[in-house]
C-alpha cells in the first residue's frame, strides 16, 4: 500500500530584488518531483548539496508551503488540508533534524522536550504521560537521569536520540530523516542508523531518508531516488540502482564511493564543470553541462522520467 | 568518598543487599541546578559587574527603605538653617536654599528613579517586546512595524520625550509614559533581531512539525530564548531611562517642585551655583553613580549570558 504519493512537486522560493522588494526571479529549488513510498519502506533520497532534497522533505511536510503539486498522504492531498486539519494530520508525519545542535530547544530539558510533543496531541497524561517519556527514553537508548538535563550537556549522538524520541512520542506513520547522520562523528553514524532500523520495525515506520552518503542509504533504503537540480534523474530498487545504474549522474556519484581496498583499481568519473544555478536553468537536460555523453538533443529538449523496466530514468539516451 | 575527575565531583554512597555491596555513583555535574547559580559564576568574575550590581542593590535598598534610612524628613524646611554645607553637625550633606536635609532629599530622590527607571521600562517591554516578536516572526507584519519603529527612532534622544511630556503636561506619571514609549522603539529592535535569528533554528521547524500553532511558538519556543537579551537591554535601558528623567525634571518638564528628585534638585540648586555648589553637584553625582551602576551590570550581564562565551570559559 502507498502511504504517500508525491505527484509533480515544485517548490520556487522567490528572489526579491530592487527598491519596493519585488520578486524578480525564483529560486527552482524543487521542480516537479513525483515518488510514492510503499508503507513500512524506506525511500533513500541522495543528491550533492544544493539539489533539493532537503526541501522535498520539508515540504511534504508542509514546512514550506509547496508552489505546486500534490502529496497524497493515506490517500488525502494533504497540500489542500486548512490549518487546523493539518495540524491534527501533523501527529502522522515527523522529521528527524542533520544538526542536533540546532534542533533542540536549548532552554528546555529533555523530559520537557519529549513532553511537549505528547501534549500537542494530548497523546497522554499525568501518570501515564511520565511512564511514556520515561519509554520513549529508553527506546532511544538514553537513561532515565537524562530526564531533567538540558540540550547542552548532551553530546551530538545523545542529542540526536532525543530528536528521535521527540519524533516518536505523537505515533507517526512517515519519519522524514533529513541527513540524521550527516553532522554526527563515524562511530556514532552506525549506533544512529541502526537505532533509526530497529525503530522502523518496531513501530512500523515509513521512512524518507535524505542523505548524500551513497554507503548510508545502500544500508538503509528499498529504493533509491537520485535528484540533481531539483528534479529526480533516476529512482529504481536499491539493489538495482546500484548494480545498473543508468544515468550518467548516478554513475558518476556510483562510481566516487571508495572501495575499502587499495590493490583494487578504482575508475572513477570525474564530472567536469559546476552546478548550473537553480534560478537560471539551462533549457534542455539539467545535467547536460557536466554530461560526458551530451548531445545535440541534450541541450534542447528536457528528458522526462520514464520507466524502463523497474528502473525509472531521466535520460534521451537510455531509452 | 569525593572523587574528582575532569574538574567535577563525583560523590559516591556505598549501600549493602543481600547479594552484596553496591555502589552508586552521583555525578554532580548532572545535578540540575539553577540558572542564577551559574550566571552568578560567570559575574563574579567580572569586577565592573559586581561593582555595578552592588551600586544597584545599594540604591534599591536605600530606595525601599527610604523612611528608615533618611534621617529627616525630606519636605520639612526650616529657613534658620539654609544652605549649610556639607559636614555640618546633624547634616552630614548640608541643607538646601529652604534648609531641607540634602542627604534625606538624596536618599527620597533614590525612591522616585527607581519608580520612574523601572516603571518606564516596564511600560517600554510590555509594548516592545510584543511589537518585536510580531515582527520577528511575521514577515508581512515586519515592514509595517519597522517602519514605524524607524520613525520614533529618527526623532534625536530626549526630543521624542520632551515632545510627549509636552503634549501631556509636566508631571512624573506623564515622564514614565514618554520615557516608556521613547524605550519602545529600541526594545522592539533588539527582540525582533533576536527572533529573526531563533525562527530559522531547526527547533522551531520541528515544533511546527509538531503542530504547535504560531502563538505556542512564539511565547513557548522562542520569547524564553529571548530573554536574556531582554534582560540585559532592560539593565542598560533603565539608566538611560533614570537619566533621562532626571533630564526632564531638569528641564522642569518631570517632578515639580519641592518634590525630593535628583533632576528637579540639581535644576532648583542651579540659582545657588555659586555659593552652595552642592546643591547641584551632589544630585548629579547620584544620577552618575546610578547610571554608572546599571551599565556596568548590563555590560556584565551581556558577557554571562552569553552562551558562546559560557562554553569557552
Amino acid at each position: 500500500m502507498e502511504l504517500l504519493e508525491v505527484k509533480g512537486l515544485k517548490k520556487y522560493f522567490p528572489v526579491k530584488g530592487g527598491f519596493l522588494s519585488k520578486t524578480v526571479n525564483y529560486v527552482k529549488a524543487v521542480d516537479g518531483v513525483s515518488f510514492n513510498v510503499k508503507q513500512g519502506k524506506t525511500l533513500g533520497l541522495v543528491g550533492e548539496s544544493g539539489c533539493g532534497k532537503s526541501t522535498t522533505g520539508r515540504t511534504i511536510l508542509r514546512l514550506y508551503e509547496p508552489t505546486e503539486g500534490a502529496i497524497y498522504f493515506e490517500g488525502i492531498d494533504i497540500v489542500t488540508l486548512d490549518k487546523e486539519k493539518l495540524r491534527a494530520k501533523r501527529k502522522d508525519m515527523q522529521i528527524i533534524f542533520q544538526d542536533p545542535y540546532a534542533s533542540l530547544n536549548p532552554r528546555l530539558t529533555a523530559g520537557e522536550i519529549i513532553g511537549r510533543a505528547i501534549d500537542i496531541h494530548n497523546i497522554a497524561r499525568g501518570k501515564e504521560r511520565q511512564r511514556r517519556i520515561l519509554q520513549l527514553l529508553d527506546v532511544v537508548g538514553l537513561k532515565r537521569e537524562h530526564y531533567n538535563r538540558y540540550p547542552n550537556e548532551f553530546s551530538g549522538g545523545q542529542r540526536q536520540r532525543i530528536g528521535i524520541a521527540r519524533a516518536l512520542a505523537v505515533n507517526p506513520k512517515l519519519i522524514v530523516c533529513d541527513e540524521p547522520i550527516s553532522a554526527l562523528d563515524v562511530s556514532i553514524q552506525a549506533q544512529i542508523i541502526n537505532l533509526l532500523k530497529d525503530i522502523q520495525e518496531q513501530f512500523h515506520l515509513t521512512y524518507v531518508f535524505i542523505a548524500h552518503n551513497l554507503a548510508v542509504v545502500k544500508h538503509i533504503s528499498d529504493d533509491v531516488a537520485v535528484m540533481y537540480l531539483g528534479k529526480i534523474v533516476e529512482m529504481a530498487e536499491k539493489d538495482e540502482l546500484f548494480l545498473r545504474p543508468q544515468h550518467p549522474y548516478t554513475a558518476a556519484l556510483l562510481s566516487a564511493i571508495p572501495i575499502p581496498d587499495p590493490s583494487k583499481k578504482h575508475s572513477r568519473i570525474r564530472l567536469e564543470g559546476d552546478v548550473p544555478s537553480p534560478i537560471n536553468l539551462p533549457p534542455g537536460c539539467r545535467f547536460a553541462t557536466r554530461c560526458p555523453e551530451r548531445t545535440s538533443i541534450c541541450d534542447e529538449v528536457e528528458p522526462d522520467l520514464i520507466d524502463i523496466g523497474g528502473h525509472m530514468v531521466a535520460c534521451h539516451h537510455r531509452r | 568518598m569525593p572523587l574528582s575527575t575532569q574538574g567535577y565531583r563525583i560523590s559516591e554512597a556505598k549501600m549493602m543487599t543481600e547479594t552484596g555491596e553496591i555502589t552508586i555513583r552521583t555525578d554532580e555535574k548532572y545535578r540540575r541546578k539553577s540558572p542564577f547559580v551559574d550566571l552568578w559564576k560567570h559575574l563574579k568574575r567580572n569586577k565592573l559587574a559586581v561593582t555595578g550590581l552592588a551600586i544597584v542593590t545599594v540604591f534599591i535598598i536605600v530606595a525601599i527603605f527610604a523612611p528608615v534610612l533618611a534621617p529627616y524628613d525630606p519636605y520639612k524646611q526650616d529657613l534658620t538653617i539654609r544652605l549649610l554645607p556639607p559636614g555640618s553637625p546633624g547634616h552630614l550633606l548640608g541643607t538646601d536654599e529652604y534648609g531641607r536635609d540634602m542627604l534625606s532629599r538624596l536618599i527620597y530622590g533614590a525612591r522616585l528613579s527607581l519608580l520612574v527607571g523601572f516603571s518606564s521600562v516596564g511600560f517600554g517591554l510590555a509594548f516592545g517586546v510584543i511589537l518585536g516578536l510580531l515582527a520577528g516572526y511575521y514577515s508581512t507584519l515586519d515592514s509595517i512595524i519597522m517602519r514605524i519603529v524607524d520613525i520614533l527612532l529618527a526623532f534625536p534622544g530626549v526630543l521624542l520625550a520632551l515632545a510627549i511630556v509636552s503634549a501631556l503636561g509636566p508631571g512624573i506619571a506623564n515622564v514614565i509614559i514618554a520615557v516608556g514609549v521613547w524605550s519602545i522603539p529600541t526594545i522592539s529592535r533588539v527582540v525582533r533581531g533576536t527572533v529573526l535569528y531563533i525562527k530559522e533554528m531547526d527547533y522551531i521547524a520541528a515544533a511546527k512539525a509538531l503542530g504547535e500553532t504560531d502563538f505556542m511558538i512564539l511565547f513557548k519556543e522562542i520569547l524564553p530564548n529571548c530573554v536574556s537579551s531582554i534582560v540585559v537591554y532592560a539593565t542598560m535601558r533603565l539608566a538611560t531611562a533614570i537619566l533621562s528623567a532626571a533630564t526632564l525634571s531638569f528641564l522642569g518638564l518631570g517632578a515639580q517642585p519641592p518634590a525630593a528628585e535628583w533632576g528637579a534638585m540639581a535644576s532648583t540648586g542651579r540659582n545657588y551655583i555659586f555659593q552652595a555648589p552642592y546643591l547641584t553637584l551632589l544630585p548629579g553625582f547620584a544620577i552618575i553613580l546610578v547610571v554608572f551602576g546599571f551599565n556596568s551590570l548590563g555590560d556584565g550581564l551581556r558577557d554571562a549570558l552569553d552562551p558562546n562565551l559560557k562554553n569557552a570559559l
